[in-house]
């Protein structure tokens, strides 16, 4: 390569950091999100602006988009992360490689490793400890009463609510690549909370799907984000999937794609809509 | 000083190839080795070349186990061409002539091993191919290349102590002019007082460059002394299945061997 | 036939010193190895200004000046560009050295390491440490980092030696079973691999496949320190066969008969590919091709002759290496393109083109 190549190299960087240089301010927090959850609590706290960067996973969450994208969270690029000049880089425990993590400490980012375990109490400490590091507090107890409050909804809801409908949870890791989730996994969690069976919950994990666990499960519900449906190609195309063509009678339910990545703030909102949909009376039956 | 099978066997799984075969290679001889197909002639040039293992009796390079030289101080004593080289990448004919070399001190890098690289490519008459890509060359052309390459190997050696060329089959490829220039050659390095062990189909050939042959049948030796001792129509029927008449022209090198009319009876 | 001429002509043998073949000498190799390398420093998603970077290199030498670099500067140069292009140089090296003496050992110029079952055994090593991960985690602590490119390390190591042990029959090891060997066991550890992800959750397959793209982006001081070891034994090893390559390109027999103890040059060179491209694989991922067509091209230009070759194929496969970086961390800041499916989408047309061209001098 010649010197010119490198100079223009050179230039065209500067060219295009020179906006982002100007407009940073000493004292301004700088935060990347790694982690659906993460980034949707910020943007629940009002917080939204101060996000330079979130991971592949969080651009599904809304209000994220105008965050820079900083790639797969167990794949972050050091010099990407810095160049976006970030104070305090907040994880999930997922987020690598280690190297990475130890680089950015090095160049003077604060990195904070935040849980993404997929239980409600889990959800409430990620919620205070990222209004913390906000500073945000009392904000973020609003935000943990509130998603009290809607999930004893549910609760109630499905107490009194027989029998308890049965559910399979289901995602697309790729066209005609579908994979359940079984125990352990913030489907799970969802399902139950909801007043729902997690027809495979003898599972621990995710799991490709078979077609004889599909007729074992016999479930009431398929439940899926909302991204995978296109990929089945709608309910008409998911009737199809072999094993669901097999069994009658279930019915679609959809959640947003953040759900099924990790419990955020939003998490009671999405079990009570969820609840409502799983204890609504069945339409006419018709064959799926 | 000599290069010695004695009372070899060669056994390959339950078939026997070399039964009791004793030959001695001495400094200033070509010897050629004739058979039919089969006779268990390479196998007898891979034992005295140390590749192949014997099962029973021992081959002695001056006085000494092939197996115990060093790999390095053998190559200097001791050189082979295969019948078939396989080379798959485009040396220039002068680099595969120079590596050659490389048992000897300079490794093929000396002014000296330059001298010898181009004597050798002189001698075999393709110095006209020193800049040639080896892949670039005929079938025949590569075996004089190659031939170069082990008389590079020897070369100057015979003046300073004994050494054998062992050659599979050196005319195999060849046209008549070169057959005779190559055995001219092997016949040149004899003389300076190197030793020269070679397969050959022709027996004319043999009779005409050997100082010796070996007729090899069934992995016996079955005759062995000058052309004109061994070459018998007898013997030739019956090791060969062929008749022939040999007719001995005085002044010339070496008795002509002419198939008979209707030669060919099936051999035994 | 014509007489001996016993005088060598001028033009013969020897090239001027320091000329390695047309248009190319060590000067021009090193030099854009030096270039390459300070493009490296220089560019990247984080600015460095040059008047900055020569204000702190002057500070640090006692001279004050305005100019200094920022902290943050200061660490992308030191803690994440420099050990990266470091790593870059010695792993781009490495693969191309390795697949340069593969070509000479097999007399093949289509083999490289992935040929061996070198490539496979390092991926279920580093697949199934990506699936231990959490388990590990918490017994390794500091160590975890290590934990993938040390289990990948040893599935490198395991399968190469085994393809090889294969291989040997009677004591000797034989060319094409050591390869057939080599390619079994590629097919059965993708095999493992294809069952280990069916069993790995989503995070651990995305990881997976960043794995199997290949990236530098794991580079650190650490990374640097313990891979330097592996990789500089490998090349030491392999950049002083050349000539005895050259003999076991004649034949396995010839070389025997050119006073080359064959075995021993064998048991040699698979250990330092082994060492070489297993640590190399370990730390960054599968990186295609480099080993393959970095020694066909200068092949092209300079011949066969591995006394010559190797120590080129090591400056070039390291320039090359680091360059593709510089673009795989440039291209889409602050995201980084995997520096394997660059390589490989480089390098399979250039390896088409290659074969394109008929055999020649290659």
């Amino acid at each position: 390569m010649s010197r010119a190549t490198l100079g223009r190299g050179l230039a065209l960087c500067l060219v295009a950091m020179a906006p982002l240089a100007l407009g940073a301010e000493p004292a301004e927090q700088r935060w990347v999100a790694v982690g659906p959850a993460i980034t949707e609590t910020v943007i629940a706290l009002g917080q939204g602006a101060r996000l330079v960067g979130v991971d592949d996973t969080s651009m599904a969450v809304p209000g994220a988009a105008s965050a820079r994208r900083v790639g797969y969270q167990r794949a972050l690029s050091a010099e990407g992360l810095l160049s976006l000049r970030p104070t305090k880089v907040v994880a999930t425990e997922e987020a690598g490689p280690p190297a990475v993590l130890e680089q950015l400490r090095g160049a003077g980012v604060d990195v904070v490793i935040v849980p993404n375990t997929p239980t409600v109490e889990a959800a409430r400490r990620r919620i205070r400890e990222v209004a913390r590091l906000l500073g945000r507090v009392e904000q973020g107890e609003a935000l943990v009463t509130a998603m009290n409050r809607e999930l004893e909804q549910a609760a109630t809801r499905s107490k009194s609510a027989a029998p308890r409908p049965r559910v399979l949870a289901l995602y697309a890791r790729g066209a005609g690549n579908w994979m359940v989730a079984g125990a352990g996994t913030a489907a799970d969690q969802l399902i139950q909370l909801a007043g729902g069976v997690n027809t495979v919950a003898a599972w621990t994990g995710t799991r490709p799907l078979t077609q004889e666990a599909v007729i074992e499960a016999a479930p009431d519900f398929i439940l899926l984000p909302e991204g995978s449906l296109p990929l089945a190609g709608g309910v008409e195309g998911l009737s199809r999937v072999p094993g669901l063509a097999l069994v009658k009678g279930w019915r679609v339910v959809t959640v947003e794609d953040v759900h099924f990545m990790g419990l955020g703030p939003r998490l009671g909102t999405a079990v009570n809509q969820l609840g409502e949909r799983l204890h609504a009376p069945a339409p006419a039956r018709r064959a799926p | 000083m000599s290069l010695v099978a004695k009372d070899v066997d060669v056994r390959r799984g339950a078939r026997v190839t070399l039964r009791r075969v004793s030959l001695a290679l001495h400094p200033g001889e070509l010897v050629a080795v004739v058979g039919p197909n089969g006779a268990g002639k390479s196998t007898l040039l891979s034992v005295l070349a140390g590749e192949q293992a014997t099962s029973l009796g021992e081959v002695l390079m001056d006085g000494r186990p092939l197996a115990s030289w060093l790999p390095r101080e053998r190559a200097r004593r001791l050189a082979v061409l295969p019948q078939e080289a396989s080379l798959g990448f485009g040396f220039l004919a002068r680099e595969v002539v120079l590596l050659g070399r490389s048992p000897h001190l300079g490794g093929g890098t000396s002014g000296e091993d330059t001298r010898v690289a181009l004597a050798a490519l002189d001698a075999t008459g393709t110095r006209h191919l020193a800049e040639r890509s080896y892949l670039t060359l005929s079938g025949g052309e590569r075996q004089r290349v190659q031939l170069a390459r082990v008389l590079a190997q020897l070369w100057d050696a015979p003046a300073r102590g004994p050494c054998y060329l062992l050659l599979d089959e050196p005319t195999a490829s060849l046209d008549l002019a070169h057959q005779h220039l190559v055995l001219e050659e092997a016949l040149r390095f004899a003389q300076s007082g190197g030793s020269v062990l070679a397969i050959l189909h022709d027996l004319n050939l043999a009779a005409r460059y050997a100082h010796r042959l070996a007729v090899l049948a069934g992995g016996r030796l079955v005759a062995s002394g000058s052309p004109a001792e061994v070459l018998q129509p007898a013997l030739i029927a019956e090791t060969f299945g062929v008749r022939v008449e040999v007719l001995d022209r005085p002044g010339a090198p070496g008795p002509l061997v002419v198939p008979a009319a209707a030669a060919v009876r099936s051999p035994r | 036939m014509s007489v001996p001429d016993v005088a060598p002509a001028p033009s013969w043998g020897r090239r001027a010193r320091g000329t390695l073949g047309p248009g190319l000498s060590w000067a021009v190799l090193g030099g854009l190895l030096v270039g390459v390398f300070l493009l490296a420093i220089a560019v990247g998603a984080v600015p460095v200004p040059p008047a900055s970077l020569g204000g702190s290199v002057l500070a640090a030498l006692g001279v004050d000046t305005a100019h200094r670099l920022e902290p943050v500067q200061e660490a992308v140069l030191l803690s994440i560009r420099l050990p990266r292009a470091l790593l870059g140089m010695l792993v781009g090296a490495v693969l191309a050295l390795s697949g340069a003496a593969l070509q000479a050992l097999f007399r093949n110029p289509l083999v490289d390491a992935g040929l061996l079952g070198t490539t496979g055994g390092a991926a279920v090593g580093a697949v199934s440490a990506i699936l231990l991960d959490v388990a590990l985690a918490s017994r390794l602590g500091p160590l975890r980092a290590l934990a993938v490119p040390g289990v990948a390390f040893l599935g490198a190591l395991v399968a190469t030696l085994l393809a090889y042990r294969l291989g040997v029959r009677g004591g000797r090891a034989e060319g094409p079973r050591v390869l057939l060997a080599g390619i079994a066991i590629s097919a059965g550890a993708s095999a493992c691999v294809g069952l280990l992800i069916s069993v790995a959750s989503d995070a651990q397959l995305r990881s997976i496949t960043f794995w199997n793209l290949g990236s530098l982006g794991g580079a650190s001081w650490e990374a640097v320190r313990v891979a330097v070891v592996p990789l500089g034994i490998a090349l030491v090893l392999l950049l002083r066969e050349g000539s005895r390559l050259n003999l076991l390109m004649l034949g396995e027999r010839e070389a025997r008969h050119l006073g080359v103890d064959v075995e021993r040059l064998q048991r040699r060179l698979i250990l330092g590919t082994a060492l070489g491209v297993g640590a190399a694989v370990a730390f960054t991922g599968t990186i295609g091709f480099v080993g393959l067509v970095v020694p066909s091209l200068l092949r092209l230009v300079l011949g066969p002759d591995n006394r010559r070759l190797l120590g080129a194929t090591a400056l070039m496969g390291a320039a090359l290496l680091v360059g593709a970086d510089v673009v795989s961390r440039t291209v889409v800041a602050p995201l980084e393109l995997p520096i394997g499916a660059l390589t490989s989408a480089l390098g399979a047309p250039a390896f088409i083109a290659l074969l394109a061209r008929g055999r020649g001098r290659a």
